[in-house]
C-alpha cells in the first residue's frame, strides 16, 4: 500500500493534469493486489487457530536476537506464512516493474533449468506421502513442480505467440514443450499438478486461436476413458459425435476421421486396463474415494468426511476467526495445506467462503481483461495461462475439500501453507502486473 | 491424441503482431471466462449445501466425533489393610462379543464378510482358545455371540488392534481379593451379578460404591479435553479405598497358625482375635475354617459368616479376671484377700467342683486365677450381691449387641435378673464364666477394657475412606470407662502370674510381661453340657507396663483328653504374640526379665507400671 502510494504521488508528480483521476485509480491494481494480500492475511489467521498449541509453546521459547526472530518466524507457521508472502511481494512489484518481452531470452534455459531439477527430485529429491516433490537446499524445501507450471506457461506463450495453431501439425510444439514437464510431475506421482498442465495447455491453445472443436477433439480422450469405465453403452453416442466434429473441423476429412476413431477406440480400449496396472492403489483410491468417503473413514476417507464436517458445522456465518472447534484441535490433517479451506469454511461460514470464491472470481475476470489488453499476444496468453493455473487449482482444491472431487493434493493458491508455491504465485501475479502495466500504458498513449 | 495433419484454417496472423487492432473475440473471452467460472457456481451451490442445508446436521455430527460420552461401569472401591496393602479391587475385564455378519478385516472390501474360521484363525491364539471351540461357539448365529470373558485390559487391546469389524469388547469391573482366604470372614465377597453377599462388602455397600455419573466430555483429535459444556465436577476422580485396621502380615500368621492347631486337634474351628486396647482396633481377626471369595461357588455357604462375632459360646475361665475386675471395683475383694478353696461347693443343691475335683486351700487371687479355680471363684464373687453382679454384666454389655462394624455381630444371652437374683446357681457358674454366653468379639472388648484401664472401646475392623495412597490416622477414641485403673492394673498383674506361673506358661516370651487366662469351657447344646465338648481359649494382655495388645484364641471343640486351654489355644496365641512383637515393633519391657516380677503379684496393685524405668 505505501508503495501504491508512492506510485500515485510519482504519477501525479509527471502527469498533473487534471482527468487522471480514473487513470489513478487503474494504476493501482486494486484487485490484482487485493485480493491476493488478503487471501495472505486470512490465510495467516487461520493457520494460527490451526497452530493454535505450537504458536502458544513458540511464545515461550522466543529470544531477543536476530537468529532468534528468524527462528521464531520459522517455528510459527503463520509468521512464516506472512514472512514468505512479503518475500513474494517485493519479488512480484520487481517484476511489475520488467517489461515481459525482456525476459524471452531467458525463457528456455529457466524451462530447461526447471526441467533438470524436476529429474533431479527424483533422483535426490524428499519423499512424502509416496511421493517424492522436495529437495531439500538448506533451510529451503524446492518444489520444482510449482516452477514448472510457471516455466510451462512462460514457454507456452511464447510458443504460441510464435507459431500459433493454424494446423494441427502446429499442436506438436506446444504439447512438446508441455509434455516433458507433465511426463516428469507425472511419474513424481503428482497427479493433481500434471492435470494443472493439461489444464494450461488447453486454456492457452483456445486463447491462441485453435479452433474449439480442436479443444473438444483434444480433451475427448479424456471423456472416453471416462464415459467408458463409467457408462460404457454411452460410447455409442461419444463417439460418433467426435467423429462427426473431426470430420466438419479437421483437414483431410476421411483420413482424420479414421484417425480420431481409432484414437477413441484405443483409449476406450485400455482404459479398464490402465485403471487397474497403471495407477497405484492409494492414486486409484484416491480418485473415486470422494465418491463414498464412508467406505474408508479412517483412512483417506477421513480426511474427506472431517473436512466435510468441519465446512459444514461452520454454518451460514462461521464460528468466529479463531474460533473454529475442529479447526483449533486439528480433527483434520493437513489443514493447514491443502485443507485451509475447510478452515475457512468453519470459522467464517458460507459468507466468508462465498467472498473467497467471489475474490478468485474478480482476480479471474480482472485477470481475463488484462490478458485482453496485453499488447502482445505473448503476454496475452502468459496472463491466459497464469489465470488458469491460479482458477483451476482453486477449484480443483475447494472441489476437493467439500467432496465433489478426488483428492489430488493441489494447494489453493495464495491461502495454503507452503512457502515456495507461494513465492511462485506472487511472481506469476508479478509478471500479470507487469503486463496490466504495460497494456495501461498503451491504453494512455 | 488427436493429432490432425492439416491445418483447415487459412486465417494465418503475421507473427509477433501487437494484437489490440485486432483483439481476440469477445466471444471467446467470454467461453474461457465461463469456462473457468463454471466450476465457481457448482461449487457455491455445494457449499450453500454443505453450510447452509446441512450445516446443523455436519455440527452435530462434528459434536459428536469429538464428544466421549462415559457412562458408569459400577466400579467398587478398593479395600486395604492397615499398611496399604490390597484386600480386594476392581480389576477391567472385557467380554468378546462376536457379530459375524459383519466379520471385515482391515483394508477388507466393505460388500465381503469374512467366514468364522478365518476369524478363529486370528482369534485363537490371542484367546488362547481352541479354534474349533470358537467356531462352534459362533455357530451360525448372524451376531451378539458371547465369545469370550474375563479378557484382561492387554488381551483387549490386542484383539482391538486387530481392527477387525463385527468384535466388540465390552468393559466391565471384576473383583479381585488378591490375598485369597485371608480376609473373606471380614471383607466377604461379591457374586457374579457384583451383588454383596457377605462382610464388609455388604455392610459397607454403600460406601464401597464409587460415584460413578456418566458424563460426556469434548476432547481434541489429539485428546486434550476441552474446557466447554463442563458440569461441575465432571474430573472428580473417586480414588477412595476402604483402609482396614487388620494387618495381612499379623492375619497370615494368625490363621495360619490356627489352622494347624485346628487341624492337629481336629477342631470345628477357631478364631484368633487381636485388638489394639487403646482404641479398639483389630489387627487380626483370624477364622478358620475359612473360604476362598474369588471361588465362593466351591464352598458351603455356611462358612460365609464370621462365627467369632455372630456366634456365642461360654467363656469359661477367660471370663474370671473381668469378674474378680467386678469384684475389685465394688470393693468386695481386696487386692491382698485370699479365698479357702475347698474343692467343692454346694450352691442352690448344685455342686460345683475344680476343673480337676481338688482343693487348693487358702489362695490369693493371683493364685486362683493360675489355678483356674472355679471354687475360688465363686467364693470371692458371693461377696457381690447378685443383683448389682447382674447389673455389671449388663453394664459391661452382655446382652446388648456391640458398637462395631463387624457386620451381623449379635448381642451376648444373659439369664434374666430375676433368674439370676433367685437361683443362686446363677451367679455362682457365672463367676466362673459358664451359664451366659457371648461371641469372642466381646471376650476381647472385655479384657481390652481390664488392659486399658477401664475404658469400653468399640472393637472395629475399618479406619475409614482415604484418598489415594494415603493411610487413615489411627482413631483415637477414649471409651466410656467403667472400671477403675487401678483395679484393672491388680487383675492384670494377677494375669501376668497366669502366664508366669500359671496355666499359660506356655504364653511366656523372653524379655516381656505378658498377662494372661486360659480357658476350657464345657459347651451346652439346649441347656445341656455336652460330654466331650469342649471350647478352650486363651486370652493374653501385652506388655502389662503399658499394655496395647489383646490376644484372644478360640478353638471349638478340639478331640483329645488332653485338650485344655493351655494345650490347644496357648500355643496359637504365642505364635501370634511372637508375631505381633516383630511386627508392631514393641521394645521389650525395659531392664527387667520377665521373671522377675512375677515374685511379686498383688503388690504390683498400686505400683504395676513399674516399668516405668
Amino acid at each position: 500500500m505505501v508503495w501504491g502510494a508512492w506510485r500515485r504521488r510519482r504519477r501525479s508528480s509527471l502527469h498533473a493534469h487534471a482527468g487522471s483521476q480514473l487513470r489513478r485509480r487503474q494504476e493501482f491494481e486494486l484487485v490484482l493486489w487485493g485480493v491476493p494480500l488478503a487471501m495472505v492475511a486470512i490465510s495467516s489467521l487461520l493457520i494460527l487457530s490451526i497452530e493454535r498449541q505450537d504458536a502458544l509453546e513458540g511464545w515461550s521459547s522466543f529470544s531477543f536476537s536476530l537468529l532468534g526472530l528468524l527462528q521464531f518466524i520459522n517455528s510459527q507457521l503463520w509468521l512464516s506464512q506472512l514472512a514468505t508472502a512479503l518475500f513474494g511481494i517485493v519479488v512480484a512489484l520487481l517484476l511489475a516493474k520488467f517489461r515481459l518481452e525482456r525476459f524471452k531470452p531467458l525463457l528456455l534455459p529457466i524451462y530447461i533449468t526447471t526441467v533438470i531439477s524436476l529429474i533431479a527430485v527424483k533422483v535426490i529429491g524428499t519423499s512424502a506421502l509416496g511421493a517424492q516433490r522436495w529437495i531439500s537446499i538448506g533451510p529451503f524445501n524446492i518444489q520444482p513442480s510449482e516452477f514448472a507450471k510457471l516455466s510451462a506457461i512462460l514457454l507456452l506463450a511464447a510458443v504460441l505467440d510464435r507459431f500459433p495453431v493454424e494446423r494441427p501439425v502446429d499442436l506438436l510444439r506446444p504439447l512438446g514443450v508441455i509434455s516433458i514437464p507433465w511426463a516428469l510431475v507425472f511419474i513424481q506421482p503428482d497427479l493433481g499438478t500434471s492435470l494443472v498442465f493439461g489444464a494450461m495447455l488447453l486454456t492457452m491453445l483456445y486463447w491462441s486461436g485453435m479452433p474449439f472443436e480442436w479443444l473438444v477433439l483434444l480433451l475427448s480422450p479424456l471423456v472416453t476413458a471416462l464415459v467408458s469405465g463409467l457408462i460404457p453403452w454411452a460410447l455409442a453416442l461419444w463417439v460418433p459425435l467426435i467423429v462427426l466434429i473431426a470430420y466438419r473441423s479437421l483437414p483431410w476429412k476421411r483420413m482424420a476421421s479414421a484417425f480420431v476413431l481409432i484414437v477413441q477406440a484405443t483409449v476406450a480400449g485400455i482404459t479398464p486396463w490402465l485403471w487397474m496396472h497403471g495407477l497405484k492403489d492409494y492414486q486409484r483410491d484416491r480418485l473415486v474415494l470422494f465418491l463414498d468417503p464412508g467406505k474408508d473413514p479412517l483412512g483417506g476417507g477421513y480426511h474427506l468426511l472431517q473436512s466435510t464436517v468441519g465446512i459444514g458445522s461452520g454454518g451460514l456465518f462461521g464460528t468466529g476467526l479463531l474460533q473454529g472447534q475442529l479447526t483449533k484441535l486439528r480433527f483434520i490433517p493437513e489443514q493447514h495445506t491443502d485443507f485451509i479451506f475447510s478452515a475457512l469454511g468453519e470459522e467464517v461460514g458460507y459468507l466468508g467462503t462465498v467472498l473467497l470464491v467471489i475474490g478468485f472470481a474478480l482476480l479471474m475476470t480482472r485477470l481475463v481483461q488484462v490478458a485482453n489488453r496485453a499488447r502482445t499476444d505473448f503476454e496475452s496468453l502468459m496472463v491466459i495461462g497464469v489465470a488458469t493455473m491460479v482458477m483451476f487449482q482453486a477449484v480443483v482444491n475447494i472441489f476437493m475439500t467439500i467432496g465433489l472431487g478426488p483428492i489430488t493434493g493441489i494447494p489453493l493458491p495464495f491461502m495454503s501453507y507452503g512457502r515456495f508455491a507461494m513465492v511462485v504465485n506472487f511472481i506469476a501475479l508479478g509478471l500479470c502486473l507487469s503486463v496490466a502495466r504495460r497494456g495501461r500504458q498503451q491504453q494512455l498513449r | 491424441m488427436t493429432d490432425p495433419e492439416a491445418g483447415r484454417r487459412s486465417r494465418r496472423r503475421p507473427r509477433q503482431r501487437v494484437i489490440p487492432l485486432e483483439p481476440v473475440p469477445a466471444a471467446r473471452m467470454r467461453w474461457v471466462f465461463t469456462l473457468l467460472c463454471l466450476g465457481l457456481i457448482g461449487l457455491m451451490g455445494r457449499m450453500a449445501w454443505l453450510q447452509v442445508m446441512q450445516s446443523s446436521a455436519l455440527e452435530a455430527r462434528a459434536r459428536s466425533v469429538q464428544t466421549q460420552r462415559t457412562d458408569p461401569l459400577g466400579t467398587r472401591r478398593p479395600i486395604v489393610d492397615r499398611a496399604g496393602r490390597l484386600v480386594a479391587l476392581d480389576e477391567e475385564r472385557f467380554r468378546l462379543w462376536a457379530h459375524p455378519n459383519n466379520f471385515r478385516f482391515p483394508g477388507d472390501d466393505p460388500s465381503v464378510v469374512r467366514q468364522p474360521l478365518d476369524l478363529a484363525r486370528r482369534l485363537s491364539g490371542l484367546l488362547a482358545l481352541p479354534m474349533a471351540d470358537l467356531v462352534q461357539r459362533m455357530g451360525d448365529r448372524p451376531s451378539g455371540i458371547r465369545l469370550a470373558e474375563g479378557l484382561d485390559p492387554e488381551t483387549a487391546s490386542e484383539v482391538r488392534r486387530l481392527g477387525i469389524s463385527g468384535l466388540d469388547l465390552e468393559a466391565y469391573s471384576h473383583r479381585v481379593y488378591p490375598q485369597g482366604n485371608l480376609f473373606a470372614n471380614v471383607v466377604g465377597f461379591l457374586n457374579l451379578e457384583r451383588e454383596p453377599q457377605a462382610g464388609l462388602e455388604q455392610s459397607r455397600d454403600r460406601d464401597l460404591q464409587r460415584h460413578e455419573q456418566s458424563r460426556s466430555l469434548r476432547r481434541g483429535a489429539d485428546g486434550t479435553p476441552l474446557p466447554d459444556n463442563l458440569s461441575p465436577g465432571i474430573f472428580f476422580g473417586d480414588d477412595l479405598r476402604l483402609q482396614l485396621t487388620l494387618d495381612a502380615r499379623l492375619q497370615e500368621l494368625a490363621a495360619k497358625a490356627l489352622a494347624a492347631q485346628v487341624k492337629e486337634w481336629s477342631a470345628k474351628k477357631g478364631v484368633a482375635i487381636v485388638m489394639d486396647v487403646r482404641n479398639g482396633e483389630l489387627l487380626a481377626l483370624a477364622s478358620t475354617p475359612t473360604y476362598d471369595p474369588n471361588r465362593y461357588w466351591d464352598f458351603p455357604p455356611a462358612l460365609f459368616r464370621e462365627w467369632s462375632v455372630q456366634d456365642l459360646y461360654e467363656p469359661g475361665s477367660t471370663f474370671k479376671p473381668i469378674n474378680l475386675a467386678i469384684a475389685l471395683q465394688e470393693k468386695v475383694i481386696g487386692p491382698n484377700d485370699t479365698v479357702n478353696d475347698i474343692g467343692q461347693l454346694q450352691i442352690g443343691g448344685w455342686p460345683i467342683f475344680n476343673h480337676d475335683k481338688g482343693a487348693n486351700g487358702v489362695i490369693d487371687f493371683a493364685t486362683v486365677l493360675q489355678v483356674s479355680s472355679n471354687v475360688g471363684m465363686v467364693q470371692a464373687m458371693r461377696n457381690l450381691e447378685p443383683l448389682r453382679y447382674w447389673q455389671w454384666l449388663s453394664k459391661l454389655g452382655l446382652e446388648s449387641k456391640p458398637d462395631t462394624d463387624l457386620p451381623g455381630a449379635v448381642a451376648g444371652q444373659l439369664k434374666t435378673s430375676q433368674q439370676f437374683t433367685t437361683q443362686p446357681i446363677e451367679p455362682a457358674t457365672a463367676a466362673f464364666g459358664q451359664g451366659f454366653s457371648l461371641t469372642p468379639l466381646k471376650l476381647v472388648q472385655l479384657h481390652a477394657l481390664l488392659a486399658n484401664g477401664g475404658r469400653m472401646v468399640s472393637p472395629h475392623i475399618t479406619r475409614g475412606l482415604r484418598s489415594g495412597d494415603g493411610l487413615a490416622r489411627r482413631n483415637r477414641t477414649l471409651g466410656q470407662p467403667l472400671i477403675r485403673p487401678e483395679v484393672t492394673r491388680t487383675v492384670l498383674a494377677w494375669m501376668e502370674s497366669v502366664v508366669e506361673k500359671g496355666s499359660g506358661k506356655g504364653a511366656r516370651t523372653a524379655g516381656y510381661r505378658i498377662g494372661g487366662k486360659t480357658g476350657t469351657a464345657q459347651k451346652a447344646l439346649n441347656g445341656v453340657y455336652v460330654p466331650g465338648a469342649k471350647i478352650c481359649s486363651f486370652v493374653a494382655t501385652l506388655p502389662i507396663e503399658d499394655p496395647r495388645y489383646v490376644v484372644l484364641v478360640v478353638v471349638d471343640e478340639p478331640q483329645g483328653g488332653n485338650a485344655y486351654g493351655s494345650t490347644v489355644a496357648v500355643p496359637v496365641a504365642k505364635q501370634i504374640i511372637d508375631g505381633l512383637l516383630v511386627i508392631e515393633k514393641i521394645p521389650p519391657s525395659g531392664g527387667r526379665t520377665a521373671h522377675q516380677p512375677a515374685r511379686r503379684p498383688a503388690v504390683a496393685l498400686d505400683g504395676a507400671p513399674a516399668s516405668a524405668g
